[in-house]
Protein backbone atom coordinates (compact mmCIF):
# COMPACT_ATOMS: atom_id res chain seq x y z
CA UNK A 1 0.00 0.00 0.00
CA UNK A 2 1.50 2.80 -1.18
CA UNK A 3 1.62 6.21 1.09
CA UNK A 4 -0.02 9.13 -0.55
CA UNK A 5 2.38 11.23 1.38
CA UNK A 6 5.13 9.77 -1.29
CA UNK A 7 3.42 10.94 -3.84
CA UNK A 8 3.44 14.33 -2.57
CA UNK A 9 6.89 14.77 -1.68
CA UNK A 10 8.15 13.22 -5.20
CA UNK A 11 6.76 15.98 -6.65
CA UNK A 12 7.80 17.98 -4.42
CA UNK A 13 11.14 16.97 -4.54
CA UNK A 14 11.03 17.72 -8.50
CA UNK A 15 9.72 21.53 -8.35
CA UNK A 16 12.90 21.94 -5.99
CA UNK A 17 14.86 20.35 -8.07
CA UNK A 18 13.88 22.70 -10.89
CA UNK A 19 13.91 25.44 -9.00
CA UNK A 20 17.60 24.64 -8.68
CA UNK A 21 17.69 24.83 -12.18
CA UNK A 22 16.57 28.37 -12.53
CA UNK A 23 18.60 29.59 -10.07
CA UNK A 24 21.53 28.53 -12.47
CA UNK A 25 19.77 29.36 -15.66
CA UNK A 26 19.72 32.88 -14.34
CA UNK A 27 23.18 33.24 -13.89
CA UNK A 28 23.57 31.46 -17.48
CA UNK A 29 21.09 34.11 -18.68
CA UNK A 30 23.25 37.27 -18.00
CA UNK A 31 25.81 35.84 -19.56
CA UNK A 32 24.34 34.58 -22.38
CA UNK A 33 22.53 38.32 -22.84
CA UNK A 34 26.05 40.21 -22.54
CA UNK A 35 27.14 37.78 -25.38
CA UNK A 36 24.46 38.49 -27.59
CA UNK A 37 24.46 42.26 -26.76
CA UNK A 38 28.74 41.99 -27.90
CA UNK A 39 27.71 40.23 -31.12
CA UNK A 40 25.01 41.56 -32.58
CA UNK A 41 23.53 44.96 -33.61
CA UNK A 42 19.99 44.13 -33.88
CA UNK A 43 18.50 41.24 -31.96
CA UNK A 44 15.07 41.69 -30.41
CA UNK A 45 14.41 38.79 -27.44
CA UNK A 46 11.65 38.17 -25.63
CA UNK A 47 11.38 35.70 -22.98
CA UNK A 48 7.98 34.65 -20.78
CA UNK A 49 8.14 34.50 -17.44
CA UNK A 50 5.98 32.65 -15.69
CA UNK A 51 5.47 28.69 -15.20
CA UNK A 52 1.89 29.11 -14.72
CA UNK A 53 -0.62 28.26 -17.97
CA UNK A 54 -3.33 31.42 -17.03
CA UNK A 55 -0.34 33.68 -16.75
CA UNK A 56 1.05 32.59 -19.79
CA UNK A 57 -1.55 33.16 -21.92
CA UNK A 58 -2.35 36.58 -20.24
CA UNK A 59 1.57 37.62 -21.28
CA UNK A 60 0.68 35.69 -25.14
CA UNK A 61 -2.30 38.08 -24.51
CA UNK A 62 -0.35 41.16 -24.02
CA UNK A 63 1.89 40.38 -27.26
CA UNK A 64 0.11 39.66 -29.92
CA UNK A 65 3.30 39.60 -32.19
CA UNK A 66 3.84 35.93 -30.79
CA UNK A 67 7.02 34.60 -32.79
CA UNK A 68 7.15 30.91 -31.95
CA UNK A 69 5.10 27.87 -30.62
CA UNK A 70 6.19 25.13 -29.93
CA UNK A 71 4.35 21.94 -30.14
CA UNK A 72 5.02 18.84 -28.37
CA UNK A 73 6.33 17.36 -31.66
CA UNK A 74 9.39 18.31 -32.53
CA UNK A 75 10.11 18.01 -35.78
CA UNK A 76 7.42 20.72 -36.16
CA UNK A 77 9.25 23.47 -34.49
CA UNK A 78 10.81 24.78 -37.14
CA UNK A 79 7.82 24.65 -39.45
CA UNK A 80 6.43 26.67 -36.82
CA UNK A 81 8.79 29.21 -37.08
CA UNK A 82 8.71 29.72 -40.53
CA UNK A 83 5.20 30.10 -40.69
CA UNK A 84 4.77 32.34 -37.67
CA UNK A 85 7.68 34.71 -39.01
CA UNK A 86 5.37 35.16 -42.39
CA UNK A 87 2.61 36.10 -40.07
CA UNK A 88 5.19 38.97 -39.14
CA UNK A 89 5.60 40.46 -42.28
CA UNK A 90 5.37 44.13 -42.11
CA UNK A 91 5.27 44.46 -38.27
CA UNK A 92 8.56 44.16 -37.45
CA UNK A 93 10.19 47.56 -36.07
CA UNK A 94 13.19 47.86 -33.96
CA UNK A 95 10.72 48.39 -30.97
CA UNK A 96 8.95 45.18 -31.31
CA UNK A 97 9.40 42.81 -28.78
CA UNK A 98 8.43 38.99 -29.44
CA UNK A 99 6.99 37.14 -27.29
CA UNK A 100 7.38 33.37 -26.93
CA UNK A 101 4.08 31.57 -26.30
CA UNK A 102 4.87 28.20 -26.02
CA UNK A 103 3.50 24.41 -25.17
CA UNK A 104 5.76 22.03 -24.78
CA UNK A 105 5.18 18.04 -23.39
CA UNK A 106 6.60 17.55 -20.29
CA UNK A 107 7.01 14.42 -19.19
CA UNK A 108 6.87 13.59 -15.45
CA UNK A 109 5.58 11.00 -13.44
CA UNK A 110 2.84 10.99 -11.20
CA UNK A 111 2.03 8.10 -8.47
CA UNK A 112 -1.39 6.81 -8.02
CA UNK A 113 -2.95 6.97 -5.30
CA UNK A 114 -5.14 4.24 -4.81
CA UNK A 115 -2.63 1.68 -6.80
CA UNK A 116 0.76 0.85 -5.58
CA UNK A 117 1.86 0.83 -9.29
CA UNK A 118 4.10 3.91 -11.12
CA UNK A 119 2.94 5.38 -14.25
CA UNK A 120 4.41 7.39 -16.84
CA UNK A 121 2.19 10.15 -17.97
CA UNK A 122 2.57 13.03 -20.69
CA UNK A 123 1.04 16.29 -19.83
CA UNK A 124 0.88 19.07 -22.02
CA UNK A 125 1.84 22.11 -19.78
CA UNK A 126 2.84 25.56 -19.63
CA UNK A 127 6.67 25.37 -19.05
CA UNK A 128 8.36 28.38 -17.37
CA UNK A 129 10.00 31.03 -19.54
CA UNK A 130 12.41 31.84 -18.82
CA UNK A 131 14.07 28.36 -19.92
CA UNK A 132 13.77 29.53 -23.04
CA UNK A 133 15.24 32.60 -25.16
CA UNK A 134 14.56 32.97 -28.58
CA UNK A 135 16.76 35.52 -30.86
CA UNK A 136 15.52 37.58 -33.74
CA UNK A 137 18.23 38.81 -35.75
CA UNK A 138 18.17 41.68 -38.33
CA UNK A 139 20.93 41.59 -40.46
CA UNK A 140 21.55 43.87 -43.48
CA UNK A 141 19.52 45.94 -41.60
CA UNK A 142 20.41 49.84 -42.15
CA UNK A 143 21.92 50.26 -38.38
CA UNK A 144 22.67 53.87 -37.19
CA UNK A 145 20.40 55.09 -39.96
CA UNK A 146 16.94 57.75 -39.65
CA UNK A 147 14.04 56.87 -41.36
CA UNK A 148 12.23 60.00 -40.54
CA UNK A 149 9.35 59.24 -42.95
CA UNK A 150 8.74 57.86 -46.41
CA UNK A 151 8.92 54.03 -46.30
CA UNK A 152 11.76 51.53 -46.66
CA UNK A 153 11.23 47.75 -47.70
CA UNK A 154 13.95 46.35 -46.51
CA UNK A 155 14.64 42.67 -47.43
CA UNK A 156 16.56 41.12 -44.23
CA UNK A 157 17.61 37.83 -43.47
CA UNK A 158 16.34 36.70 -40.06
CA UNK A 159 17.32 33.70 -37.77
CA UNK A 160 15.82 32.30 -35.29
CA UNK A 161 17.49 30.64 -32.69
CA UNK A 162 16.63 29.07 -29.19
CA UNK A 163 19.42 28.68 -26.55
CA UNK A 164 19.30 25.63 -26.18
CA UNK A 165 21.00 24.72 -23.53
CA UNK A 166 18.41 26.11 -20.97
CA UNK A 167 15.11 24.52 -22.25
CA UNK A 168 15.76 21.06 -22.03
CA UNK A 169 17.34 20.95 -18.64
CA UNK A 170 13.93 22.05 -17.55
CA UNK A 171 11.72 19.82 -18.95
CA UNK A 172 13.36 16.61 -18.96
CA UNK A 173 15.73 14.71 -19.72
CA UNK A 174 14.85 12.58 -21.79
CA UNK A 175 14.28 14.89 -24.62
CA UNK A 176 17.75 16.94 -24.68
CA UNK A 177 19.01 14.91 -27.39
CA UNK A 178 15.86 15.69 -29.57
CA UNK A 179 15.57 19.13 -28.61
CA UNK A 180 18.86 20.07 -29.40
CA UNK A 181 19.17 18.57 -32.76
CA UNK A 182 15.54 20.05 -33.50
CA UNK A 183 16.02 24.10 -32.38
CA UNK A 184 18.81 24.37 -35.37
CA UNK A 185 19.36 28.02 -36.02
CA UNK A 186 17.44 28.15 -39.47
CA UNK A 187 18.22 31.79 -41.46
CA UNK A 188 15.41 32.98 -43.19
CA UNK A 189 14.46 35.37 -45.95
CA UNK A 190 11.98 38.03 -44.94
CA UNK A 191 11.17 41.29 -45.66
CA UNK A 192 10.86 44.03 -42.71
CA UNK A 193 8.36 47.13 -43.74
CA UNK A 194 9.14 50.11 -41.69
CA UNK A 195 6.03 52.57 -42.16
CA UNK A 196 6.62 56.13 -42.46
CA UNK A 197 7.24 57.44 -39.23
CA UNK A 198 8.96 54.59 -38.35
CA UNK A 199 13.08 54.48 -37.04
CA UNK A 200 14.83 51.59 -37.27
CA UNK A 201 17.84 53.09 -35.55
CA UNK A 202 18.74 56.21 -33.35
CA UNK A 203 19.11 59.09 -34.86
CA UNK A 204 21.95 61.11 -34.99
CA UNK A 205 21.86 64.00 -32.17
CA UNK A 206 22.43 67.09 -33.66
CA UNK A 207 24.02 69.71 -31.51
CA UNK A 208 25.27 72.84 -31.86
CA UNK A 209 28.39 71.28 -31.30
CA UNK A 210 28.24 69.42 -34.49
CA UNK A 211 26.29 71.81 -36.25
CA UNK A 212 29.45 73.91 -36.13
CA UNK A 213 32.07 71.34 -36.52
CA UNK A 214 30.02 70.38 -40.03
CA UNK A 215 29.31 73.76 -41.07
CA UNK A 216 33.42 74.33 -40.15
CA UNK A 217 33.72 71.04 -42.73
CA UNK A 218 31.58 72.83 -45.14
CA UNK A 219 33.78 75.70 -45.70
CA UNK A 220 36.66 73.39 -46.35
CA UNK A 221 34.98 71.50 -48.66
CA UNK A 222 33.29 74.42 -50.32
CA UNK A 223 36.44 75.75 -50.66
CA UNK A 224 38.71 73.14 -52.20
CA UNK A 225 35.42 71.97 -54.26
CA UNK A 226 35.05 75.69 -55.79
CA UNK A 227 38.98 75.99 -56.38
CA UNK A 228 38.93 72.70 -58.30
CA UNK A 229 35.08 72.77 -59.64
CA UNK A 230 34.76 69.19 -58.41
CA UNK A 231 32.19 70.15 -55.97
CA UNK A 232 33.00 69.57 -52.33
CA UNK A 233 31.78 66.45 -51.66
CA UNK A 234 34.83 64.16 -51.84
CA UNK A 235 35.97 65.78 -48.56
CA UNK A 236 32.69 66.08 -46.99
CA UNK A 237 31.50 62.57 -47.21
CA UNK A 238 34.60 60.72 -45.64
CA UNK A 239 34.80 63.79 -43.09
CA UNK A 240 30.92 62.98 -42.35
CA UNK A 241 31.59 58.87 -42.05
CA UNK A 242 35.16 58.96 -40.80
CA UNK A 243 35.29 62.15 -38.40
CA UNK A 244 31.85 62.37 -36.89
CA UNK A 245 30.33 59.25 -37.43
CA UNK A 246 27.39 60.07 -39.75
CA UNK A 247 26.45 56.26 -41.50
CA UNK A 248 27.66 56.50 -45.10
CA UNK A 249 24.69 57.00 -46.90
CA UNK A 250 23.25 60.04 -45.12
CA UNK A 251 26.99 61.85 -45.20
CA UNK A 252 27.28 60.66 -49.00
CA UNK A 253 23.17 61.88 -49.27
CA UNK A 254 24.32 64.93 -47.20
CA UNK A 255 26.85 65.64 -49.62
CA UNK A 256 25.12 65.75 -52.59
CA UNK A 257 22.89 68.66 -51.49
CA UNK A 258 26.64 70.36 -50.84
CA UNK A 259 27.28 69.61 -54.36
CA UNK A 260 23.96 71.26 -55.38
CA UNK A 261 25.31 74.28 -53.42
CA UNK A 262 28.77 74.65 -54.39
CA UNK A 263 27.23 74.23 -58.32
CA UNK A 264 24.97 77.43 -58.09
CA UNK A 265 27.89 79.25 -55.96
CA UNK A 266 30.54 78.93 -58.18
CA UNK A 267 28.44 79.14 -61.38
CA UNK A 268 26.87 82.61 -59.98
CA UNK A 269 30.91 83.73 -59.55
CA UNK A 270 31.92 82.61 -62.73
CA UNK A 271 29.28 83.80 -64.76
CA UNK A 272 29.76 86.57 -66.85
CA UNK A 273 33.45 85.93 -67.82
CA UNK A 274 32.92 83.54 -70.22
CA UNK A 275 34.49 80.14 -68.36
CA UNK A 276 31.65 78.59 -68.43
CA UNK A 277 30.77 76.23 -71.75
CA UNK A 278 27.04 76.25 -71.73
CA UNK A 279 26.83 74.21 -75.13
CA UNK A 280 29.31 71.40 -73.80
CA UNK A 281 27.86 71.64 -69.68
CA UNK A 282 24.33 71.28 -71.52
CA UNK A 283 25.06 68.77 -73.94
CA UNK A 284 26.93 66.22 -71.13
CA UNK A 285 24.28 67.07 -68.47
CA UNK A 286 22.36 64.66 -70.78
CA UNK A 287 24.44 61.76 -70.20
CA UNK A 288 25.37 62.68 -66.24
CA UNK A 289 21.93 63.34 -65.42
CA UNK A 290 21.24 59.93 -66.98
CA UNK A 291 23.64 58.72 -64.95
CA UNK A 292 22.49 60.54 -61.97
CA UNK A 293 18.83 59.19 -62.04
CA UNK A 294 20.46 55.53 -62.06
CA UNK A 295 22.17 56.12 -59.26
CA UNK A 296 19.52 57.71 -57.09
CA UNK A 297 16.86 54.53 -58.08
CA UNK A 298 19.91 52.05 -57.25
CA UNK A 299 21.19 53.79 -54.43
CA UNK A 300 19.61 51.97 -51.49
CA UNK A 301 20.13 48.44 -52.72
CA UNK A 302 24.03 48.96 -52.63
CA UNK A 303 25.76 47.69 -49.92
CA UNK A 304 28.54 50.24 -47.16
CA UNK A 305 31.09 47.83 -48.24
CA UNK A 306 30.25 48.40 -52.31
CA UNK A 307 30.27 52.26 -51.87
CA UNK A 308 33.85 52.45 -49.48
CA UNK A 309 35.31 50.19 -52.59
CA UNK A 310 33.87 52.17 -55.30
CA UNK A 311 35.00 55.76 -53.42
CA UNK A 312 39.10 54.56 -52.69
CA UNK A 313 39.23 52.91 -55.89
CA UNK A 314 37.73 56.25 -58.39
CA UNK A 315 39.18 58.50 -56.23
CA UNK A 316 42.99 56.46 -56.45
CA UNK A 317 42.38 56.55 -60.53
CA UNK A 318 41.53 60.34 -60.68
CA UNK A 319 44.71 60.78 -58.23
CA UNK A 320 46.72 58.86 -61.00
CA UNK A 321 45.09 61.01 -63.88
CA UNK A 322 45.79 64.51 -62.52
CA UNK A 323 49.67 62.98 -61.90
CA UNK A 324 50.21 62.20 -65.24
CA UNK A 325 48.89 65.23 -66.66
CA UNK A 326 50.06 67.96 -64.60
CA UNK A 327 52.08 70.24 -67.29
CA UNK A 328 49.74 69.12 -69.50
CA UNK A 329 48.22 73.14 -71.20
CA UNK A 330 45.14 72.76 -73.71
CA UNK A 331 45.53 76.08 -75.40
CA UNK A 332 45.46 77.17 -79.08
CA UNK A 333 46.39 79.69 -80.87
CA UNK A 334 44.02 82.80 -80.25
CA UNK A 335 43.39 83.04 -84.07
CA UNK A 336 41.65 79.65 -84.40
CA UNK A 337 38.04 79.09 -84.59
CA UNK A 338 37.28 76.96 -81.77
CA UNK A 339 34.22 75.63 -83.44
CA UNK A 340 30.76 75.28 -82.15
CA UNK A 341 31.24 73.44 -78.98
CA UNK A 342 34.78 75.16 -77.85
CA UNK A 343 35.06 78.34 -76.35
CA UNK A 344 37.56 81.07 -75.46
CA UNK A 345 38.32 83.44 -72.60
CA UNK A 346 40.36 85.60 -70.98
CA UNK A 347 43.00 84.15 -68.54
CA UNK A 348 43.81 86.10 -65.46
CA UNK A 349 47.16 83.97 -64.60
CA UNK A 350 49.09 83.98 -68.55
CA UNK A 351 47.16 87.37 -69.25
CA UNK A 352 46.02 86.04 -72.69
CA UNK A 353 43.10 85.18 -74.66
CA UNK A 354 42.71 81.04 -74.11
CA UNK A 355 40.96 79.52 -76.65
CA UNK A 356 39.99 75.58 -77.18
CA UNK A 357 37.97 72.86 -79.34
CA UNK A 358 36.64 69.88 -78.09
CA UNK A 359 37.76 66.76 -78.64
CA UNK A 360 36.81 63.24 -78.29
CA UNK A 361 33.01 64.05 -77.38
CA UNK A 362 31.32 60.56 -77.75
CA UNK A 363 34.15 60.04 -75.08
CA UNK A 364 32.93 62.74 -72.83
CA UNK A 365 29.34 61.31 -73.05
CA UNK A 366 30.60 57.66 -71.96
CA UNK A 367 32.33 59.64 -68.95
CA UNK A 368 30.08 61.91 -68.22
CA UNK A 369 27.61 59.03 -67.76
CA UNK A 370 30.10 57.05 -65.83
CA UNK A 371 30.43 60.49 -63.53
CA UNK A 372 26.93 60.84 -62.87
CA UNK A 373 26.48 56.96 -61.55
CA UNK A 374 29.35 57.70 -59.40
CA UNK A 375 28.02 61.41 -58.64
CA UNK A 376 24.64 59.94 -57.09
CA UNK A 377 25.80 56.47 -56.01
CA UNK A 378 28.98 58.23 -53.40
CA UNK A 379 27.92 61.90 -53.31
CA UNK A 380 30.42 63.35 -54.80
CA UNK A 381 29.95 65.26 -57.27
CA UNK A 382 30.58 64.49 -61.16
CA UNK A 383 33.25 66.77 -61.27
CA UNK A 384 35.33 64.57 -59.52
CA UNK A 385 35.63 62.61 -63.32
CA UNK A 386 34.50 65.43 -65.53
CA UNK A 387 37.03 68.13 -64.56
CA UNK A 388 39.84 65.07 -65.61
CA UNK A 389 38.19 63.77 -68.40
CA UNK A 390 37.73 67.37 -70.29
CA UNK A 391 41.60 68.23 -69.38
CA UNK A 392 43.15 65.23 -70.56
CA UNK A 393 40.97 63.47 -73.58
CA UNK A 394 38.45 66.63 -74.52
CA UNK A 395 41.36 69.33 -74.53
CA UNK A 396 39.37 71.93 -72.38
CA UNK A 397 41.90 74.09 -70.04
CA UNK A 398 41.63 73.48 -66.82
CA UNK A 399 40.02 76.80 -65.83
CA UNK A 400 36.76 76.12 -68.31
CA UNK A 401 36.80 72.64 -67.57
CA UNK A 402 36.33 73.33 -63.77
CA UNK A 403 33.65 75.88 -64.68
CA UNK A 404 31.43 74.00 -66.76
CA UNK A 405 31.93 70.83 -64.63
CA UNK A 406 30.86 73.28 -61.20
CA UNK A 407 27.64 73.90 -63.47
CA UNK A 408 26.87 70.72 -64.66
CA UNK A 409 27.70 69.02 -61.15
CA UNK A 410 24.32 70.58 -59.88
CA UNK A 411 22.06 69.14 -61.88
CA UNK A 412 23.80 66.10 -61.88
CA UNK A 413 22.92 65.82 -58.19
CA UNK A 414 19.56 67.04 -58.58
CA UNK A 415 19.05 64.02 -60.54
CA UNK A 416 19.45 61.64 -57.92
CA UNK A 417 19.15 63.45 -54.43
CA UNK A 418 15.24 63.68 -54.43
CA UNK A 419 15.02 60.17 -54.70
CA UNK A 420 17.66 59.91 -51.50
CA UNK A 421 15.76 62.99 -49.99
CA UNK A 422 12.42 60.70 -50.17
CA UNK A 423 13.93 57.47 -49.28
CA UNK A 424 14.51 59.66 -45.83
CA UNK A 425 18.79 59.51 -46.23
CA UNK A 426 18.86 63.66 -45.80
CA UNK A 427 18.64 64.98 -42.11
CA UNK A 428 17.90 68.58 -42.82
CA UNK A 429 19.49 70.17 -39.96
CA UNK A 430 22.38 68.48 -40.99
CA UNK A 431 22.47 69.16 -44.44
CA UNK A 432 21.28 72.77 -43.69
CA UNK A 433 24.72 73.37 -41.93
CA UNK A 434 26.99 71.76 -44.25
CA UNK A 435 25.68 73.97 -47.22
CA UNK A 436 25.87 76.66 -45.26
CA UNK A 437 29.25 76.05 -44.76
CA UNK A 438 29.67 74.98 -48.46
CA UNK A 439 28.57 78.96 -49.46
CA UNK A 440 30.67 80.48 -47.12
CA UNK A 441 33.66 78.31 -47.79
CA UNK A 442 33.52 77.98 -51.89
CA UNK A 443 33.31 82.00 -52.15
CA UNK A 444 37.16 81.58 -50.52
CA UNK A 445 37.86 78.96 -53.26
CA UNK A 446 36.68 81.27 -56.16
CA UNK A 447 38.45 83.93 -54.80
CA UNK A 448 41.96 81.58 -54.11
CA UNK A 449 40.81 79.92 -57.95
CA UNK A 450 41.41 82.94 -59.56
CA UNK A 451 44.93 83.34 -58.46
CA UNK A 452 46.47 80.30 -57.90
CA UNK A 453 48.48 78.66 -60.90
CA UNK A 454 47.10 75.73 -62.76
CA UNK A 455 49.82 73.40 -62.12
CA UNK A 456 49.25 73.72 -58.14
CA UNK A 457 45.36 73.14 -58.48
CA UNK A 458 46.39 69.78 -60.39
CA UNK A 459 49.11 68.92 -57.75
CA UNK A 460 46.97 69.76 -54.56
CA UNK A 461 43.60 67.93 -56.54
CA UNK A 462 46.09 64.56 -56.89
CA UNK A 463 47.54 64.82 -53.52
CA UNK A 464 44.41 65.38 -51.70
CA UNK A 465 42.69 62.57 -53.64
CA UNK A 466 44.94 60.31 -52.76
CA UNK A 467 44.40 60.69 -49.21
CA UNK A 468 40.94 60.38 -49.33
CA UNK A 469 41.63 56.86 -51.49
CA UNK A 470 44.30 55.52 -49.04
CA UNK A 471 41.18 56.26 -46.02
CA UNK A 472 38.92 54.33 -47.29
CA UNK A 473 41.25 51.37 -48.44
CA UNK A 474 42.02 51.22 -45.06
CA UNK A 475 38.32 51.34 -43.88
CA UNK A 476 38.09 47.95 -46.40
CA UNK A 477 40.98 46.62 -44.96
CA UNK B 1 24.39 77.42 -84.30
CA UNK B 2 24.57 81.02 -85.30
CA UNK B 3 24.48 82.41 -81.98
CA UNK B 4 26.75 84.99 -81.41
CA UNK B 5 29.25 84.77 -78.17
CA UNK B 6 27.57 88.34 -76.38
CA UNK B 7 24.33 86.02 -76.74
CA UNK B 8 25.67 83.56 -74.66
CA UNK B 9 27.60 86.08 -72.27
CA UNK B 10 23.82 87.37 -71.52
CA UNK B 11 22.67 84.07 -70.96
CA UNK B 12 25.48 83.05 -68.75
CA UNK B 13 24.88 86.23 -66.74
CA UNK B 14 20.85 85.68 -66.45
CA UNK B 15 21.54 82.40 -64.84
CA UNK B 16 24.29 83.71 -62.78
CA UNK B 17 21.69 86.31 -61.06
CA UNK B 18 18.88 82.98 -60.90
CA UNK B 19 22.09 81.54 -58.96
CA UNK B 20 22.36 84.32 -56.94
CA UNK B 21 19.13 84.67 -56.21
CA UNK B 22 18.09 80.88 -55.46
CA UNK B 23 21.29 80.72 -53.07
CA UNK B 24 20.02 83.95 -50.97
CA UNK B 25 16.45 82.81 -50.61
CA UNK B 26 17.58 78.98 -50.02
CA UNK B 27 20.35 80.06 -47.48
CA UNK B 28 17.83 82.73 -45.67
CA UNK B 29 15.55 79.57 -45.11
CA UNK B 30 18.17 77.74 -43.56
CA UNK B 31 19.47 79.35 -41.35
CA UNK B 32 15.80 80.51 -40.21
CA UNK B 33 15.32 76.38 -39.56
CA UNK B 34 18.59 75.72 -38.18
CA UNK B 35 18.32 78.49 -35.87
CA UNK B 36 15.15 77.93 -34.64
CA UNK B 37 15.85 73.56 -34.24
CA UNK B 38 18.91 74.69 -32.70
CA UNK B 39 17.00 76.90 -30.18
CA UNK B 40 14.06 74.12 -28.90
CA UNK B 41 15.57 70.93 -30.06
CA UNK B 42 12.85 68.22 -29.87
CA UNK B 43 10.41 69.87 -30.57
CA UNK B 44 10.72 70.11 -34.40
CA UNK B 45 10.77 74.09 -34.62
CA UNK B 46 12.15 74.83 -37.45
CA UNK B 47 10.95 72.09 -39.74
CA UNK B 48 9.29 73.67 -42.24
CA UNK B 49 12.10 76.50 -43.22
CA UNK B 50 14.64 73.67 -43.54
CA UNK B 51 12.54 71.93 -46.03
CA UNK B 52 11.65 74.96 -47.71
CA UNK B 53 15.23 75.67 -47.97
CA UNK B 54 16.26 72.44 -49.08
CA UNK B 55 13.56 72.34 -51.49
CA UNK B 56 14.80 75.72 -53.29
CA UNK B 57 18.10 74.64 -53.44
CA UNK B 58 17.20 71.51 -55.09
CA UNK B 59 15.25 73.55 -57.73
CA UNK B 60 17.53 76.09 -57.92
CA UNK B 61 19.37 73.77 -61.10
CA UNK B 62 16.06 72.79 -62.22
CA UNK B 63 15.48 76.26 -63.12
CA UNK B 64 18.52 77.06 -64.46
CA UNK B 65 17.32 74.40 -66.87
CA UNK B 66 13.84 76.13 -67.72
CA UNK B 67 15.64 79.28 -68.55
CA UNK B 68 18.04 77.52 -70.76
CA UNK B 69 15.85 76.18 -72.64
CA UNK B 70 13.56 79.46 -73.32
CA UNK B 71 16.81 81.05 -73.77
CA UNK B 72 17.80 78.66 -76.53
CA UNK B 73 14.07 78.94 -78.05
CA UNK B 74 14.66 82.53 -78.72
CA UNK B 75 18.18 81.89 -79.94
CA UNK B 76 16.36 79.46 -82.26
CA UNK B 77 19.00 77.07 -81.60
CA UNK B 78 16.99 73.88 -81.66
CA UNK B 79 19.57 71.14 -81.43
CA UNK B 80 20.45 72.60 -77.88
CA UNK B 81 16.54 73.38 -76.98
CA UNK B 82 16.58 69.42 -77.78
CA UNK B 83 19.18 68.85 -75.53
CA UNK B 84 17.92 71.07 -72.34
CA UNK B 85 14.33 69.73 -73.10
CA UNK B 86 16.06 65.80 -72.68
CA UNK B 87 17.61 66.94 -69.47
CA UNK B 88 14.29 68.29 -68.37
CA UNK B 89 12.42 64.95 -68.89
CA UNK B 90 15.12 63.16 -67.17
CA UNK B 91 14.48 65.52 -64.12
CA UNK B 92 10.73 64.77 -64.17
CA UNK B 93 11.18 61.50 -64.25
CA UNK B 94 13.44 61.75 -60.75
CA UNK B 95 10.68 63.82 -59.31
CA UNK B 96 7.81 61.56 -60.42
CA UNK B 97 9.88 58.81 -58.75
CA UNK B 98 11.00 60.21 -55.54
CA UNK B 99 6.94 61.13 -55.05
CA UNK B 100 5.73 57.99 -55.94
CA UNK B 101 8.84 56.64 -53.46
CA UNK B 102 7.07 59.11 -50.25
Amino acid sequence: MANPCTAEGSRSMAWMHLNCVVEREERLEESVEEGIRKRSRLIITEQIGTADRADEQRVAGQHARGLLRFAHDDRDVLRCVSRRMQDLEGDITKCDCFAVPRLVKWKFEVRSRTGDDLRADCRERSCAGDEIRVCVRLDRVHDLELIPFGRLNEHVDVSAGIDHGRLPRAIAGDYVGVLRQAFVREPLKHEVRCRSGSIIAPTLIITPLLVAIVIACGMLAGGLGALLGIGGGVFLVPFLNSVVGVPIKIAIATSLMTVIATSSAVSAGTAGRNLINLRLGMLLEVASAAGGLTAGITFQHLSERTLYISFATVTALIALLMVTRIDRRNVLDASIDPGTLGGRYFDDESGREIVYRVKRLPVALVVSTVAGLISGALGIGGGILKVPMLIAWCGVPLRAAAATSALMIGVTAVASVPIQYAHGYIQPPLAAAAVLGVLAGSRAGLWFGGRAKARSVKILMAVVLALVSAVYFMKIA
Amino acid sequence: MTTSPDSLSVLERRLGRLFVAGLSVSAAFLITGLVLYLASPGTGAGAWPLSVGLMILMATPLLRVVVSTIEYVRMREWFFVLTTLAVLAELSITMIYALLQR
